[in-house]
């Protein structure tokens, strides 16, 4: 087996990533432009970088907007890719040939990551540049450890499930309302550990928070959540290589 | 090269009852042969395929190629595929979607544009080379999965339906192309509906029914066999002479028909023509492939 064939296919994977990276983009602009628009219509936006109010509250939509959009992208940029190959069959195609579909996914996987901090990183850049400042490293690093968390949730839910995204919502959904129930001690003892032991996706969303807004953060979230994204990730890896790629 | 051990699949419904698809399937493919397998719909087929192609694993038997497990044989030497459904990505370009399988196929980059260009030739599907795929029609779209299955040179060539939505025209063609790929070292599976194509282009095909092999027919060796067959007469003047040197030779229409070893015919015709009979053409009533898939296959 040789990676020669996987790399000479690194192209067209990037173009596919990047066509996928330009949906939550949209919802970016659209979620966060649509109040900036409304509030800075009929304003002097060439003043914005004397006006503190003006900044401030661009800031603050932002801020508001990004944590969503942030996951709300990683959502859409990872889910149904591992699954839809299977669904629709491509991977009939993919693996008659001389690859290794863990390695066909993992090179996705880490593609589509860069690319995706790229893109995502565009829309902070320019409000740094043009309007005013915010935290452009703080937000790719939340961009990054969304994807990374949900990414390993994706592959893992795609490796197990044939609705990868319908497996990822309802995790998602359930995982993080126990988290959410845990942190304001509404769940029974009993259920603690297990609230604890799901996946951090709380720890992520007020990690990603504090990235965003530049504030301090603990580093054993940090690892916690890292570590747990690139466990699931590996995970499902090898539930891949172990099972059967149509069904 | 290809050796399949007693395998079995079984599938689970989503209530847990089990499904046997493919079951005590024992057979042997060596490099240079073509070997078919012919069954009805549900037959275990596209089962035993994905398992070739490592897929999918079985559950009982050894099966292994060249050595290795189907799916490290796949990833260390690919295989030339050919499935029965153009499963693209419909929003790929015709040519693109070459270059990137191509790409995807090990041809290196000097070489690629080369390969693509060989293929859409082969298949004729330069008009069509800068369309989306969802454009193409359905003949078209199998030309262009026979083109992707041509891009490099595989010693394991597995074409699933390969004239599925082809016209006649290409129907034959497709025969010429896999002419053209047999190879001293190199094995071609084909997996068919059509007897006719099977018996062409096979040296041997394995029936396949219920998820078991039924029976495998040499092609090659059981054309013109000693064995009694039935035959189709079709006779221009004075058929009246042939019913009586033919045994049990009955008028069909305008065919004269008999059950006879190839010797018996022979003779049957020799003296006919004797006597005046003109024949026009003689040929089996059904193939001997068609034969034995009748008598092999369950009809449900």
């Amino acid at each position: 087996m040789t990676l020669r064939p996987l790399l000479a296919y690194l192209p067209w994977q990037a173009r596919e990533m990047a066509v996928r990276g330009l949906a939550p983009l949209a919802i970016l602009l659209v979620v966060g432009g649509i109040p900036t628009y409304a509030f800075l219509n009929g304003q002097d936006v060439v003043d914005l970088a004397n006006n503190s109010t003006q900044a401030d509250t661009v800031k603050a939509i932002y801020q508001s907007v990004a944590s969503l959009a942030i996951t709300l992208g990683a959502f859409l940029f990872m889910s149904s890719s591992v699954a839809l190959d299977r669904d629709k069959q491509h991977v009939r195609f993919f693996f008659s040939r001389q690859v290794n579909p863990v390695n066909y996914y993992l090179q996705r996987f880490v593609v589509g990551m860069l690319l995706f901090l790229a893109l995502f990183g565009i829309v902070p850049g320019a409000i740094e540049l043009f309007m005013t400042d915010v935290n452009v490293l703080g937000s790719i690093g939340a961009f990054a450890i969304s994807l990374v968390l949900i990414g390993g949730l994706t592959v893992l839910a795609a490796a197990l499930t044939n609705r990868d995204g319908l497996a990822l919502i309802l995790s998602f959904v359930i995982i993080r309302t126990l988290q959410q129930l845990s942190t304001q001690d509404l769940l029974p003892d009993w259920m603690e550990p297990v609230a604890r032991g799901l996946p951090p996706i709380e720890t992520m969303a007020q990690l990603s928070k504090a990235l965003v807004e530049g504030n301090t953060f603990q580093t054993t979230d940090l690892i916690h959540v890292v570590g747990y994204g690139l466990g699931l990730l590996v995970a499902g890896l090898i539930v891949m290589r172990r099972s059967a790629l149509v069904r | 090269m290809i050796v399949l051990n007693n395998v079995g699949k079984t599938y689970r419904t989503i209530f847990g009852s089990p499904v046997r698809a493919v079951s005590d399937v024992t057979l042997e493919v060596t490099r240079g042969e073509v070997v078919g397998i012919a069954g009805p719909n549900g037959a275990g087929k596209s089962t035993l395929i994905a398992m070739l192609l490592g897929l999918l694993t079985p559950d009982a038997g050894e099966m292994s190629i060249d050595g290795l497990s189907p799916r490290g044989f796949a990833e260390r030497s690919g295989v030339a595929y050919l499935p029965e459904l153009m499963t693209f990505p419909l929003e790929w370009r015709t040519d693109d979607a070459l270059l990137r399988l191509a790409a995807l196929s090990g041809v290196p980059a000097a070489e690629r544009r080369a390969a693509v260009e060989r293929v859409i030739e082969a298949v004729g599907i330069d008009e069509h080379r800068k369309k989306k795929l969802k454009a193409l029609s359905k003949g078209n779209l199998q030309r262009v999965g026979l083109a992707q299955a041509l891009l490099a040179e595989r010693d394991l060539v597995i074409f699933d339906e390969p004239t599925h939505g082809l016209d006649p025209v290409w129907t034959a063609r497709f025969r010429d192309i896999v002419a053209g790929l047999r190879r001293p070292e190199r094995a071609i599976i084909i997996a068919s509906h059509n007897l006719d194509e099977l018996e062409r282009l096979c040296d041997r095909v394995a029936i396949i029914d219920r998820g078991h092999i039924q029976r495998i027919v040499s092609v090659r060796e059981s054309a013109g066999q000693g064995t009694a067959r039935r035959w189709r007469i079709r006779v221009a003047q004075v058929p009246d002479a042939l019913i009586e040197h033919l045994p049990g030779a009955t008028m069909n229409g305008p065919d004269v028909e008999c059950t006879a070893d190839v010797a018996a015919l022979n003779a049957g015709l020799a003296a006919a023509i004797a006597q005046g009979t003109l024949i026009v053409a003689v040929a089996p009533a059904e193939s001997s492939l068609e034969e034995a898939f009748r008598s092999a296959v369950t009809l449900r």
